[in-house]
């Protein structure tokens, strides 16, 4: 009976194969379901229509539809959905701030998505609208629990389109959209996207050229991403990302170094085109700053004299035929007067430092340097300079003087042509080598570059040649009207105001006055000279009038309740604390009434009004260039020599514009 | 009793005579088929003298002393009979004896299933130990196998890898852990009945052992009785359905002999929610005797194992979604699917060579080959957030321990959204694919061994004279064992990075240098991808003395070990020491080992066994951190072979009523190490990073008393009764360093920071109940059916207590304590953590019938736990907080959010089985 019995083997085996299977295999691939059917469904641009300068709380029924554009999977974003209205060609954007990470696994790019807008409330930060939850004046991120209820998902995924656009085509409307600007390279080689250091999670921007309009925009990376250490290539192509701003700089954000797509040699290759400055200038609108967006190179010659000092190693002049213009390096040159340079421009900025035009460059962007022939200066009249149209030019103005010829050229010097013209100042610096040189007492030719200063033109001296003064000097005075019926009526050191100190002046003749070129000059404590003054051109005082001129005018107008004829500065004649002395100078430079002895500090003397008053005695009718302390009545807080220990309260112990 | 009447028969045979030459035979016969039965095992145990019957089923038995004797007749699988003899120097006839089948052996099914599972997974150190158990006729084995398996209970403390399992005098436990793989051969249990166990230190005649003892389980297709058997049965356990098929021809004529034996166990889901499982087995066997010398045997075993795994999980996590919850599964299109599934299929073919040197020597020549995959699948996700339902950020704790104050609403939305959902959302990851499928967000994958190893030995057997036994065996084997990841599925992307996001220097982020940012897909490795090459040989000899009142053992082992690792990426972390072969380590170990067995009178016997073994450290505990690094233990801290001392003295008491064994025992086990990985915070002061922690030098010390008694109170009532009241101590401070992959991290030197010792010494080691206590009976009624039940009382079960939490790490920052450190608050912080003691209540029962010729039909049932009472069966404390702050500010609320995670022993459940024999 023994024998193997093959049927039951195979009956064995076939039930041992053929029991109940078990689902742990063979999962279908899930799908979404169509999207829901919305009742109030905006687009997005609808939504940020309703933004009028405070968070918009949505208390209805709003969904509004976007699609993902950003992606948190390698750090760059934190917490936050960038959204736009089309895949392609974006009117508007806008970030959806959630309280989670890892939102690009639930929202990837190109998904449409809907947002139920009710209890959340759209808001802007700077330029950026944001939809989150109302805190206040501003959203905060939506709870992690809370999202999934606000935000649901298309079964869409498309592509989204970014938007090409140079540099200069960025505008807010851009913002959290995707744009793509094409020829840029990192304009400095070799660093990482952000610091490589681990430890170091700090965002960093990198400044990024395109090679097309040489504009730059800085890209930002986040230091939590997993590309921070990872190099910027050392090439040039597009970038894709989404556009932010911070101040005024736009920035780029790329959601991986996919979004970086270099293939191109770096250097921005093709040969700069000839320009003329003017050509250059002309990108300049008018105000901020300028990039010059085509890759242009300038020939010019340096009309700055930098050995001699009188400008800093950063800054030089250059001029070719057609204008001239100041040049600013980002790193000292070795420019010298009379050398012909050629310059790359591309992407140079044009900006106005105390208004004047400045061409910011490097001296890398030198291409070439030899010696040129300076250009013959234009011969321009004493007016014309004044006009500011010759900025950046050398120009030649013949019959000009210094208007104080009796002090060196270190500081402001006052060129005029005529006596009681408007003046025009060459400033010389400090450092300059003629600095402490005498300027000249003659008359004569100066050649210069014309530049400005705070709206008011102003000439250049390269140096001490420049100034080829060999006529006479012509004496001025006599210009204007003299009289001694002007003198000092009051002054004001207020014991409880300090800034309503004021001076007054009265007219006791019977004859209106002009008081073109007249100056009150203010010599401080012991000072022997003028420390300040006022030229008081312009004003007239009346017959019998007073003539109010306040330190500060509107504290004086707050403590009398009315405004004064005349503000000088903080810090000037008008505002003596007491022990300083006070000139008035007729136009010829002689004066006419005088409070104190200039060289005598006022303390414990019988000019001293300090917290008080000094006021002329009703008897006095004109002016008197020596100091007399009978004509006044004076009160301060000391009471020595013959004063009056009795500090003065603004406004009941001063009768300004009362005689 | 059917015997009765052979047994009164042979008493009044009995005559006594003394100098004279004892002799007893006999024929065996099964009492169905009445055919002879061969294999079958008789022996005086007194007088430690066996055989086995030839062929015609006749046996001899010689050399035995005078007196009355009990012979006793067993076959695994049918009733053990014994007859008392009466020896005088006569031969005696005990003529023909009926074998028959034993209808409790039913009861083996019930826990055959604890093989079934793997009780844990492998992040706990506890594993099934029982599998080597049920071989035993000793009731306090049998009770840990069959009553306390499902508590996590372990024998003296110990890991399995301290019981070898031998399939033919091969040894199956793996080189890389120690363990066996109990799935290899899971549900053939028709054909694995053969086995032989040997207890703790007690001799083996395959091999030297473990301090836990070996097992050998023998296929040989001509020692299985001819016959059939199919059973079906069905559970609540693991998994529903099982359907087994076995048929066996028993040695033909021709002297072959055939065993084949298939099995499907299968179930969408067990007791853990989302727990499914898929196994199929077969096994052939087939034997050719070409003479009586030599015999071949051919065995293949090819088991598939599929299974979704459990979690371990937080008390808050309990609390909320109670003891079946698992995290690891979640419905995909409104199927359950389990993210972490362990698939096993590693097929085993042996020859085996019988040879019969002479009557009293033998030597078998083995030879097995083992290849094949265990995979072990989960999420990885590089652009997704962890989806893990238990992710501690998605739990009420996280929100309550708030530092700036608890958020209520937060916490309960959490709360709700845990207790509504709370499972892996597979959707939300096939959509997060969508958007870019080149590059996945999240797939999942297989952390893949694919091992090969090639075992052969011989073992020689001979009996030198009557009272000397002597085994020998030299051995080699080799394992190749390939390690790496690979894609299983994209979930709807066709690609996947396979980058560390973790990198942050540049390379760093890279799994292999050699190919950078590299695309992966279906089938692709990545990851990590290393092998592992080790080897052994060695040997071992035993002798083994029978003498009337005195058995006594000696036997020794050396053996060589070398371990290897070979990278086959170059890891980014790791430039220079991960791609190639790292440093070969190379161990020298060695075992000794004696024993004795004196008996004080036939009632009465001592057994004393001792043993000193050195083991070479396991290729896991070998690398610091081997899918990243060629750095070996050895590189990072002191490496040594772990020494084990044991020993154990029992007290055995036989009565016609009541058998019982009481045993102290001991074992020292020294230089062991261990190595975890996790993510801690507190490193150092404020530091965090994934790190290894390499604990060596480990002293472990487990004593304690085993106690197991039987009572026939009548011939049917049989009361039972076990206890083990045992103390796991580590016994030392070990020395812990840890290392990162990142050499930078703040806090690390070179990415090692030696963290001093730890001061473990005096805690208990998590190793399932230190006391366990049974009680039962089992009522077998003469017309075939029988029931019984046990009531368990189970105590002081600890939780596995983090290493890192106490070094001097814990309260300093930098060698500065901390301002804020409260010691009484450190030190209930530190308490370890004793789980509830409980009782479980278990019953089973079956009935066989006889339904024609050699044709039955038996029925099983067993319910365990019936009151369903709630018990953890084991926890770890996770290393997260590192330091007193961290813990404190974690625990500060109650909830902490990492806080000790537990595995919950399964409620009620049954088993039932229906088998037919023929």
């Amino acid at each position: 009976m023994k024998k193997i019995n093959l049927y039951k083997i195979f009956a064995i085996l076939f039930i041992a194969i053929s029991v109940s299977c078990v689902d742990n295999n063979d999962f279908e691939l899930p799908t979404m379901g169509a999207d829901k059917e919305y009742a109030n469904l905006k687009s997005l641009d609808e939504i940020i229509a309703l933004y009028n300068g405070s968070p918009v709380e949505f208390t209805d029924d709003t969904t509004v539809y976007g699609y993902v554009i950003s992606d948190d999977r390698e750090g760059n974003f934190f917490k936050v959905l960038t959204i736009q209205d089309k895949p392609e060609n974006p009117t508007v954007g806008l970030e959806v701030r959630i309280d989670d990470t890892n939102l690009s696994a639930r929202y990837n790019v190109g998904r449409k998505v809907y947002i139920n807008l009710k209890g959340l409330a759209l808001s802007k930060y700077f330029a950026s609208f944001q939809i989150g939850s109302l805190n206040g004046n501003s959203t905060d991120r939506i709870d992690t629990s809370e999202y999934l209820n606000h935000i649901e998902r298309s079964t869409e995924i498309v592509d989204i389109v970014p938007t090409t656009l140079t540099i200069g085509e960025l505008t807010d409307n851009h913002i959290n959209t995707l744009v793509k600007i094409e020829g840029l390279q990192a304009q400095e080689k070799g660093l990482t996207y952000a610091d490589p250091d681990p430890n170091n999670t700090s965002s960093v921007n990198r400044y990024f050229t395109s090679c097309e309009t040489f504009e730059s925009i800085i890209m930002r990376t986040s230091g939590f991403t997993t590309f921070k250490a990872h190099p910027i290539p050392d090439k040039k192509g597009s970038v894709t990302a989404i556009l932010g701003k911070f101040s005024s700089d736009y920035q780029l954000f790329i959601r991986d170094t996919n979004d970086v797509d270099f293939t191109d040699e770096y250097g921005c290759n093709t040969p700069p085109t000839d320009a003329t400055l003017s050509e250059v200038k002309d990108f300049y609108t008018g105000s901020g700053e300028a990039t010059v967006t085509k890759n242009l190179k300038i020939k010019v010659v340096i009309t700055s004299d930098l050995a001699a000092g009188n400008l800093h190693a950063l800054s030089a002049f250059a001029q070719d035929a057609t204008a001239g213009i100041a040049l600013r390096f980002s790193e000292d040159h070795n420019l010298n007067l009379g050398d012909e340079v050629e310059i790359a421009v591309g992407g140079a900025k044009l900006s106005e430092y105390n208004d004047l035009l400045q061409l910011n460059i490097s001296p890398s962007s030198i291409i070439n340097q030899t010696t040129g022939t300076l250009p013959t200066p234009e011969v321009i009249t004493f007016a014309q300079a004044l006009t500011g149209n010759y900025e950046g030019k050398l120009v030649q103005i013949d019959g000009v003087q210094f208007n104080d010829n009796a002090k060196t050229y270190s500081g402001n010097n006052e060129l005029i042509a005529e006596c009681d013209g408007t003046p025009l100042t060459a400033y010389v610096r400090n450092d300059a080598s003629f600095a402490n040189n005498n300027v000249s007492d003659k008359k004569g030719t100066i050649t210069g570059v014309m530049t400005v200063y705070k709206g008011t033109a102003q000439i250049y001296l390269r140096n001490e040649t420049d100034v080829n003064f060999t006529e006479d000097y012509t004496t001025c005075g006599g210009g204007g009207t003299t009289t001694n019926t002007i003198f000092f009526s009051e002054l004001a050191d207020p014991n409880n105001n300090p800034n309503a100190r004021f001076i007054e002046l009265y007219n006791s003749g019977t004859d209106a006055i002009d008081l073109t070129g007249w100056v009150i000059r203010r010599y401080t404590n012991g000072n022997p000279e003028s420390t300040s003054s006022i030229d008081l051109t312009g004003s007239t005082i009346n017959a019998g009038q007073a003539f109010v001129i306040a330190a500060q005018k509107d504290a004086f107008e707050t403590a009398f309740g009315f405004a004064p004829d005349l503000a000088a500065e903080t810090g000037g004649p008008a505002d003596s604390n007491g022990d300083d002395n006070i000139e008035l100078v007729d136009p010829s430079g002689n004066v006419v009434d005088a409070f104190g002895v200039p060289g005598e500090d006022g303390t414990g003397t019988n000019h001293e009004f300090e917290d008080g008053r000094a006021n002329r005695k009703a008897s006095v009718t004109q002016g008197n260039p020596t100091y007399t302390f009978a004509e006044w009545d004076i009160w301060n807080d000391s009471g020595d020599a013959g004063t009056t220990n009795a500090p003065q309260d603004a406004p009941g112990a001063f009768t300004p514009k009362v005689r | 009793m059917r015997n009765f009447t052979i047994t009164m028969f042979l008493l009044f045979l009995g005559f006594v005579s003394l100098n004279a030459q004892n002799i007893v035979k006999g024929v065996v016969i099964n009492s169905d088929s009445e055919n002879p039965m061969q294999g079958v095992s008789v022996s005086v145990k007194i007088a430690n003298v066996s055989s086995v019957t030839d062929a015609s089923g006749a046996f001899t038995l010689t050399g035995l002393p005078d007196g009355r004797q009990i012979v006793t007749v067993s076959l695994s699988g049918y009733e053990t009979q014994n007859f008392p003899v009466e020896l005088s120097g006569k031969a005696v006839d005990l003529g023909t004896i009926f074998m028959y089948e034993d209808i409790s052996e039913d009861q083996d099914l019930s826990t055959i299933t604890i093989t079934d599972d793997e009780l844990n997974d492998d992040t706990s150190a506890a594993d099934n130990i029982s599998g080597l158990l049920q071989a035993s006729r000793d009731v306090y084995l049998r009770t840990a196998a069959f009553e306390w398996s499902g508590s996590f209970y372990r024998v003296r403390g110990l890991d399995s890898e301290n019981g070898k399992v031998l399939i033919n005098g091969i040894e199956m436990n793996k080189l890389y852990n120690g363990r066996p793989q109990w799935s290899n051969w899971g549900g053939l249990n028709d054909v694995f009945r053969n086995q032989e166990f040997s207890n703790g230190l007690t001799p083996s005649n395959y091999a030297f052992g473990g301090v836990l003892g070996s097992t050998n389980i023998n296929t040989r297709a001509s020692e299985y009785s001819e016959g059939g058997r199919i059973s079906y049965a069905s559970s609540n356990r693991s998994y529903s359905h099982r359907l087994m098929a076995t048929y066996t021809s028993g040695l033909l004529a021709n002297g072959w002999a055939i065993a084949v034996s298939g099995s499907r166990r299968a179930g969408n889901e067990g007791y853990v929610d989302g727990t499914f499982y898929d196994a199929n087995s077969i096994f052939l066997s087939i034997e050719k005797q070409i003479n009586d010398a030599h015999s071949l045997n051919l065995t293949v075993i090819a088991a598939e194992n599929e299974r979704g795994k459990s979690s371990p999980n937080t008390q808050e996590v309990f609390d909320i979604r109670g003891i079946r919850y698992n995290s690891y599964w979640g419905y995909q299109n409104g199927k359950m699917r389990n993210s972490r599934v362990k698939r096993l299929y590693e097929p085993i073919i042996m020859l085996n060579h019988y040879w019969n040197l002479s009557d009293n020597t033998t030597l078998n020549t083995n030879i097995g080959y083992q290849f094949g995959e265990i995979g072990n699948s989960r999420l990885d996700y590089n652009g997704a957030n962890n989806p893990d339902p238990t992710y501690y950020r998605k739990l009420p704790s996280w929100y309550l321990s708030n530092p700036d104050g608890p958020d209520y609403a937060q916490a309960y939305q959490k709360l709700t959204d845990f207790q509504n959902d709370g499972q892996i959302n597979w959707n939300e990851l096939y959509f997060g694919n969508q958007g870019s499928p080149e590059n996945a967000r999240a797939i999942l994958y297989e952390d893949r061994n694919d091992d090969k190893q090639l075992t052969a030995n011989m073992i020689l057997s001979s009996e030198l004279n009557e009272n000397i036994t002597l085994t020998a065996s030299a051995e080699y084997r080799k394992l190749r064992s390939e390690n790496f990841a690979t894609p299983i599925d994209m979930l709807g992307a066709t690609g996947y990075l396979d980058v560390n996001t973790f990198g942050r220097v540049p390379g760093q982020e890279q799994s292999n240098l050699l190919t950078p940012n590299r695309t992966v897909g279906l089938g692709d490795r990545f990851k990590y991808n290393y092998n592992f090459d080790s080897e052994v040989y060695g040997g071992f000899a035993q002798l083994q003395f029978k003498y009337s009142n005195v058995d006594f053992y000696v036997a020794g082992q050396a053996n060589n070990t070398t371990h290897q690792r070979e990278g086959l990426f170059q890891n980014g972390y790791f430039p220079t020491n991960s791609y190639g072969k790292s440093d070969k380590l190379d161990f020298f170990n060695y075992g000794a080992k004696a024993g004795a067995t004196y008996k004080i009178s036939g009632r009465h016997l001592i057994d004393v066994n001792g043993g000193y073994i050195t083991k070479a450290p396991s290729l896991r505990n070998s690398f610091a951190n081997s899918r990243a690094s060629n750095v070996t233990v050895a590189d990072v801290a002191e490496l040594n072979s772990e020494k084990i001392l044991s020993g154990d003295v029992s007290y055995i008491f036989r009565s016609p009523l009541i058998t019982s064994k009481v045993t102290g025992y001991f074992t020292d086990v020294q230089d062991a190490t261990e190595i975890s990985f996790f993510f801690a915070d507190g490193i150092g002061g404020d530091n965090s990073a994934f790190i290894q922690e390499i604990l060596t030098g480990i002293d472990k010390r487990h004593f304690g008393v085993e106690l197991g008694i039987e009572a026939q109170v009548t011939s049917t009532i049989k009361l039972k009764g076990a206890a083990n009241i045992g103390q796991y101590t580590y016994n030392n401070n070990p020395n812990l360093v840890i290392t990162t992959e990142n050499a930078s991290a703040q806090g690390f030197v070179n990415g090692k920071r030696d963290m001093g010792t730890a001061s473990l010494k005096d805690y208990r080691i998590a190793a399932g109940p230190q006391k366990a206590y049974s009680f039962g009976f089992e009522y077998r009624d003469p017309d075939y059916w029988w029931f019984g039940a046990t009531v368990n009382y189970l105590d002081e079960a600890f939780v596995d207590v983090s290493p890192i939490r106490r070094t001097s790490n814990f309260i300093n920052e930098d060698g500065d304590l901390f301002l804020d450190y409260d010691p009484v608050l450190a030190k209930k912080l530190l308490q370890q953590e004793q789980f509830d003691d409980y009782f479980v209540v278990n019953a089973i029962g079956g009935k066989s019938w006889k339904v024609g010729d050699n044709k039955y039909i038996g029925l099983f049932a067993s319910i365990n736990n019936i009151f369903n009472q709630e018990y953890k069966t084991g926890g770890f404390e996770q290393g997260r907080n590192a330091n007193y702050r961290e813990l404190r500010d974690d625990n500060a609320n109650g909830t902490p959010s990492f806080g000790n995670k537990y595995w919950y022993g399964r409620g009620t459940t049954y088993f039932l089985n229906v088998n037919y024999r023929f």
